[in-house]
């Protein structure tokens, strides 16, 4: 699979067909790629609300 | 060699040097674990603008409703733009690359050369203001003059940072690299100046007495307006948070990072802004520092202020104009480098011509931030985690070829710029950002979450009822394979 050139500069194409192979290959590992868990969003969204239900609460 | 053509041949190889550092980057070139951005994220969070959103609360809100509104606008703002751009981390790539899916490869062109511009030019023009009144407060300190706001000089002085911005753009940002590294900690240090000299003479009850400048009356009025422009100020990091997110080494690392910075630390920041704005009863961050400090510390800051807005305004013009040059419109990436930077700061100029319309009402410009982002992060929100499951077609985004999945109508996805529309409209039926007219439920609603979610579920109703029969955009369903990032076809 190639895509079609993104950008008339061959160079730049190659090394975006080259990444492109390398992150898709099926043993390619990456950190990055582990979503968010469920308890992340609790946490995340958790402690950003309760930041703000408590300001709310001590300041409004 | 002639010096022009010197200069051409840095921005050909900047150019060409952007290009490359918009591929997608591998695990290897991720560069940022949790404590290294939480750094990157604490310079970003400490920086002048934050001295004005800050400042700019006192017209509406005392100290204690003032922090709750700063906090509460920024924990919703942030966390639409903290996840919108998940995708940016788990796939490493540009912002506006991902963006591609959802809008096409041409259709993500607007964004950039219209929108993200127009936006980076009214930064500039408010920080060349900033530059310029810091100046005359030195001058009326030093000289014993009393020039005001709007003097020529203020304007003169902007015109003088905009032209050392573009010497130090067209000449090489090398040292941009330098400056940035000492603004954020100098900038610590005046915070820190501020707070001890506040603190030395008044107790926290003397500020939570000041009355606000120029409230609505309506409690909840004010707050809202507050709300509404401390999440217009976290939506204007969408653009930057996509590029700086896609090197740190986890979602979840990168997520919390930008909590640390750009939730804690520039709520501190704002707060020390609004304690000193209440205290001397106005929003202009230039107009506190020799009142506050002294002549001689005050001087030294404000010329601190300076150097900060100088670094910020080349910083911004080297991206947004190599983000000019790149693919798609030809004559940009052939103009001559210091033509384009003198256009972009040109234009910045222009604000110029009456400092006090958009510095004095900085948060308006705010609001004008909030109409033009808050649909987009609704669409790409609906796009990525509601439509596509967090899965992107890493080829497709990349295929230029008009029946590729992300190919839409021969680059251009129409659905996403009528959920575009609708939240504009959204936006605009329930705020004006000029007049400040609002309709009955905006105190309620705020304007920027109901249009960023008119926009993320007319384009999901639009995607799944239209876009998706119509065989657009790759919504149907995938394979195993393209699942793990594989190409459709």
């Amino acid at each position: 699979m190639s895509t079609t050139p993104a950008h008339t500069d061959p160079e730049l194409h190659a090394e975006i067909e080259k990444r492109l192979a390398e992150i898709t290959a099926p043993d390619y590992e990456d950190p990055a790629r582990k979503d968010f868990t469920a308890l992340d969003w609790v946490a995340f969204a958790g402690f950003l609300a309760a930041c703000a239900v408590g300001f709310i609460i001590w300041g409004y | 060699m002639p010096e022009e053509q010197q200069v051409e041949e840095f921005a050909q190889t900047s150019t060409k040097d952007a290009l490359f550092g918009t591929v997608p980057v591998t695990r290897g070139e991720r560069q940022w674990g949790f404590l290294d951005f939480s750094w990157v994220m604490t310079g970003l969070g400490i920086a002048t603008w934050a001295f004005l959103i800050g400042g700019d609360v006192v017209y509406f809100l005392g100290l204690k409703a003032g922090i709750a509104a700063m906090v509460l606008g920024n924990a919703i703002g942030l966390f639409f733009v903290i996840t919108s751009v998940l995708g940016n981390t788990k796939y490493g790539l540009e912002h506006f690359t991902l963006v591609r899916a959802a809008f096409g490869r041409h259709g993500v062109k607007p964004l950039i050369y219209l929108i993200n511009f127009l936006v980076a030019v009214g930064w500039s023009g408010i920080l060349a203001i900033m530059f310029g009144r810091a100046a005359v407060n030195v001058i009326n300190a030093l000289a014993g003059t009393e020039y005001g706001g709007d003097h020529a000089f203020v304007a003169l002085f902007g015109v003088i940072a905009l032209i050392l911005t573009w010497l130090v753009v067209v000449k090489g940002p090398v040292a941009l690299k330098w400056f940035n590294r000492i603004i954020a900690p100098g900038l610590t240090i005046v915070i820190i100046v501020m707070l001890v000299f506040l603190f030395s003479e008044n107790s926290w009850s003397d500020f939570t007495s000041v009355q606000p400048l120029e409230p609505f009356g309506n409690k909840i009025v004010d707050f809202m307006m507050v709300v509404e422009f401390s999440m217009a100020g976290a939506l204007s990091w969408w653009p930057s948070q996509g590029n700086l997110t896609r090197l740190a080494r986890t979602q979840r690392g990168g997520a919390w990072a930008c909590v640390i910075g750009l939730f804690v630390v520039t709520i501190v920041a704002q707060t020390v802004g609004l304690m000193a704005a209440l205290w001397y009863g106005d929003a202009d961050p230039t107009s506190w520092m020799i009142p506050l400090t002294g002549a001689g510390i005050g001087v030294l800051i404000l010329l601190w202020i300076a150097f900060a807005n100088i670094t910020t305004m080349s910083v911004q013009a080297y991206q947004v104009c190599i983000a000019m040059r790149q693919e798609g419109v030809k004559y940009l990436s052939t103009m001559p480098w210091g033509l384009l930077i003198g256009i972009f700061l040109g234009l910045s100029a222009l604000l110029l011509i009456r400092p006090s319309a958009i510095y004095d009402n900085f948060f308006t410009f705010l609001y004008w931030i909030g109409v033009s982002y808050a649909p987009l992060i609704g669409i790409m929100w609906a796009d990525y985690f509601l439509l596509r499951g967090q899965k992107i077609d890493l080829y497709a985004l990349f295929d230029h070829r008009d029946d590729s999945p992300y190919g839409y109508w021969k680059g251009w996805n129409i659905g996403a710029y009528v959920a575009f529309a609708v939240g504009f409209g959204t936006y605009l039926a329930l705020l004006n950002p000029v007049s400040l007219w609002y309709s009955a439920p905006f105190p309620y609603l705020s304007a920027t979450v109901p249009s960023l979610a008119a926009g993320g579920i007319l384009y999901f109703i639009i995607a799944k009822l239209w876009l998706r029969r119509a065989g657009k955009g790759g919504y149907l369903p995938r394979t195993v394979a393209e699942d793990a990032g594989a190409p459709t076809a």
